[in-house]
């Protein structure tokens, strides 16, 4: 498969475009971030203004595209309509990842536009091999698959999630995209240690770091993307650093959302962290 | 259960709240989280995604009805139409057609037509800018019977019962000045320099410009425009036309 990756990134810092700063990017501002990463649905069928936005971004920054409605986990076919339309939308962008979610997100007929969960055993190890198989032969490409926040998990579940991850990567040979504020938030829930996490983990599988700020109700976790960076982030952070600190970084957020210089400040306090690490 | 099975059964479970007894026995739990709870949490969250979506694709319907109104026909929505869109943004297509029916049309007799208007502002939002001919060329193929014009697909003409441009303009205006809603009106809606942007138009106009959804040459549009249009009101139009350089040659 071939493993389209572009040219390498002069800054792995990045971060998510959303609306909200259109405005902003449009003045063309000095920026620190170096790529941005686009949520793939929110720009692959519109010729209007995010698509403009995106189109005049690309002539300067790497972009990396991001789905969520691929539904791999799904026992339903997929949509080839939206596969061939992504097709097409990754050909005229050209982005330097393409990535999705390890989930299902509903039927076809019934989408709850959310990442569920899925057991993690033999069947669904069998079944989604096969689709990440059949989608990635159908783009041409490897795509990245990033680990999800679950908020339960199952009772036929036969192994841990990192375990089903890393027979997930050799069977398939695609890329992770490893979420480190799902795995701290799922950590915290499902009450696992971060540290086996990591350490099983195959770092050299990972294309892009995603991380964010989370919420907490009642002492439960919540991956809300709502908040600036977490200490307890920060120190998971360095611990990948001392895996590999050449993996690119995109800090998410998503609700109550900053002004886009707030947003960079988060980059820009990792970028630091990560110089301080290398010097 | 297999996950086929479970997925289904879950997917129901989140849109209706039936299968939960079932599906409970299959859930692992978290001390933090009971597996009702996060049943719980799963619904909260389909239900606020999707709410927010139809929030943003009908910002004056959500001005009208305010937060709680809005909330109940959200609800009512959701129950009716799952969704079947890859992007959440299209979610809510049905909406005109759905306030045909509610009750809070009885209060608001408006509510459909603005859904439409709101609807077709989107598309328009989306759709690709399309420049068609500029008013010097427009002078030229007006002359030619055989020369077809047509809408560029960047331009809709609409016509409503209610002043919707206006309830429009004003709930996101937030201007609380009072005025007659119950006048028709016509608009052309159209793309330029990236912005959806609007010309009202009198009855005779809109049904004129209507014609060019389809190919048609000007001097058979002519022809068979409303008789009473007066030539103040063709002139006028033929500006907009020109300006606004909506009508490319078929």
């Amino acid at each position: 498969m071939k493993n389209v990756n572009g040219p390498l990134l002069t800054n792995i810092y990045g971060v998510g475009l959303r609306n909200v700063h259109f405005n902003y990017l449009e003045q063309s501002p000095q920026l620190f971030t170096g790529w941005f990463e686009i949520i793939s649905e929110n720009f692959f069928r519109t010729k209007g203004r995010p698509r403009a936005i995106l189109e005049k971004l690309r002539r300067d920054f790497p972009i990396s595209c991001h789905g969520v409605s691929l539904s791999i986990a799904s026992y339903e076919d997929f949509d080839w309509d939206y596969l061939k339309d992504l097709k097409n939308f990754f050909h005229e962008i050209d982005p330097f990842l393409i990535s999705d979610h390890l989930c299902f997100t509903g039927l076809r007929q019934n989408n709850l536009h959310n990442l569920l969960p899925f057991a993690y055993n033999e069947e669904n190890l069998i079944h989604i091999s096969a689709r990440i198989h059949e989608v990635q032969e159908f783009f041409g490409r490897k795509m990245g698959f990033e680990n999800l926040s679950a908020y339960f998990d199952y009772k036929e579940s036969t192994m841990s999630e990192w375990e089903f991850i890393n027979e997930l990567l050799k069977r398939t040979d695609c890329h992770l995209l490893l979420d480190l504020n799902n795995v701290f938030v799922n950590s915290h829930n499902h009450g696992f240690q971060v540290d086996d996490y990591l350490e099983a983990i195959q770092f050299e599988k990972v294309q892009q770091l995603h991380m964010a700020g989370f919420s907490e109700r009642e002492n439960f976790y919540f991956d809300t993307h709502s908040k600036p960076l977490y200490p307890e982030l920060i120190e998971l952070y360095k611990k990948v650093l001392q895996k590999n600190p050449h993996i690119p970084v995109l800090y998410e957020w998503d609700e109550d959302i900053p002004e886009f210089p707030v947003l960079e400040q988060q980059i820009i306090h990792l970028s630091n962290i990560r110089a301080e690490f290398i010097k | 259960m297999n996950q086929q099975d479970f997925n289904k059964k879950f997917i129901e479970c989140i849109r209706t709240g039936e299968n939960t007894e079932e599906l409970l026995t299959l859930m692992k739990s978290f001390s933090r989280l009971p597996s009702d709870r996060a049943l719980e949490v799963y619904r909260e969250d389909y239900q606020a995604r999707l709410t927010d979506a139809l929030k943003n694709t009908y910002r004056a319907l959500h001005a009208v009805l305010g937060d709680e109104d809005f909330l109940l026909l959200a609800r009512d929505y959701l129950k009716n139409y799952p969704s079947s869109y890859s992007d959440l943004d299209d979610y809510g297509d049905k909406m005109d057609a759905f306030l045909r029916g509610h009750l809070l049309s009885d209060e608001y007799p408006f509510l459909s037509q603005l859904a439409h208007f709101e609807q077709m502002f989107r598309k328009i939002f989306h759709q690709e800018e399309v420049n068609g001919l500029q008013a010097t060329d427009l002078q030229t193929v007006i002359t030619d019977e055989s020369a077809n014009l047509q809408l560029v697909p960047s331009a809709v003409v609409l016509s409503y019962d209610f002043s919707i441009e206006k309830i429009f303009s004003s709930c996101l205006s937030e201007d609380d000045s009072s005025f007659d809603f119950l006048i028709p009106q016509s608009i052309l809606m159209f793309k330029k320099n990236g912005l959806v942007k609007m010309h009202l138009l009198s009855i005779n106009q809109s049904e004129t410009l209507k014609k060019f959804h389809t190919p048609l040459s000007f001097s058979a549009c002519i022809k068979i425009a409303p008789a009473t249009m007066t030539p103040d009101e063709m002139q006028s139009l033929f500006l907009i036309i020109g300006l606004e350089q909506i009508l490319l040659k078929s």
